[in-house]
């Protein structure tokens, strides 16, 4: 159980680290693409005379 | 997109993240450590948060397949498609989390038991609809099979949840009030709120971007932030604009 203790804290920061990686990656794709998406739509429309 | 509605949906996600930063803090600071795990215990915290909200959000993708074949609607689909991402990347989280705490406190980063093994299969499972989404080009019919696909995937669901009730397994137990310390309950409720307002915002966001790419695709459209959709025929048009109101205030 010592042995667990000792090496709890790397698992522990790799745990919440790829956690957060993962959230904060999905959360970028999903904005930079609205983004994209969003900024196309504005220019293929059609311009006020 | 309202300004109203833009300004509740990142109110909500800047909530979450505000609530999440002060969870982890006292999860992983004030707590104290775990009485047979020690500090890596602390993933508790992360761990249970997630695999709740993960299930919520399942759900959510549920109730809103059987929306959209009842409604044939597509701003039903633009929901169903951010609850499956979002559920998926929280439930890969999970399974990441899950592995991550099994080495230190089990000696193995995986063993085929029955609650682990029912997440991965609803990992798989979704990944599977969401493949699926990106095969089927034709907007009704992805919607249809989607739909049609989540349900079935969802089956998952109760399973993962009463898997440790129903086999022995090597899993803890349901964490509940009841069964965690008094100074557990807070971080935990804490990251629980923090996910679930996050999930939301995600959806919410994941959703708003279904809706702009189908109004790419129809050049008759106007980029107004309330736009109807405009590839649905006949009299679904109109459903569509009544559902979609109440499905995603856009």
């Amino acid at each position: 159980m010592e042995g667990v203790i000792l090496n709890g804290r790397e698992f522990l920061i790799a745990a919440w680290s790829l956690s957060l990686a993962l959230l904060i990656a999905y959360t970028a794709v999903v904005n930079i693409e609205l983004r994209r998406v969003r900024r196309q739509i504005t220019r293929s429309s059609p311009k006020p005379p | 997109m309202s300004r109203k509605s833009f300004a509740w949906e990142h109110a909500l996600g800047i909530l979450g993240a505000l609530l999440f930063c002060l969870g982890s803090y006292l999860g992983l600071v004030v707590a104290p450590p775990e009485k047979y795990m020690g500090d890596v215990g602390r993933i508790l915290y992360i761990h249970v948060p997630t695999a709740w909200i993960a299930l919520v959000t399942f759900s959510v993708a549920f109730v809103v397949a059987i929306g959209s074949l009842w409604r044939r609607t597509p701003r039903w689909d633009d929901v169903l498609a951010g609850a499956l991402e979002t559920g998926t990347v929280l439930t890969a989280m999970l399974l990441i989390q899950g592995s991550l705490w099994a080495k230190p406190t089990w000696g193995v980063y995986w063993v085929w038991d029955p609650r682990l093994t029912t997440s991965a299969i609803l990992l798989v499972a979704f990944i599977a609809v969401l493949a699926l989404r990106r095969f089927v080009e034709d907007p009704q019919r992805r919607a249809v099979w989607s739909a049609v696909a989540t349900i079935m995937a969802y089956v998952d669901v109760p399973i993962v949840y009463f898997s440790i009730k129903w086999w022995r397994t090597m899993h803890q137990t349901f964490s509940t009030p009841e069964t965690v310390a008094a100074s557990m309950k807070l971080p935990l409720r804490l990251n629980a709120f923090a996910l679930l307002f996050i999930a939301i915002w995600l959806i919410v966001r994941r959703a708003r971007l279904s809706q702009l790419q189908r109004l790419r695709l129809t050049p008759t459209s106007t980029p107004t932030d309330s736009a109807r959709p405009t590839l649905v025929a006949g009299d679904r048009a109109d459903r569509s604009t009544a559902v979609g109101e109440s499905a995603v205030s856009a």
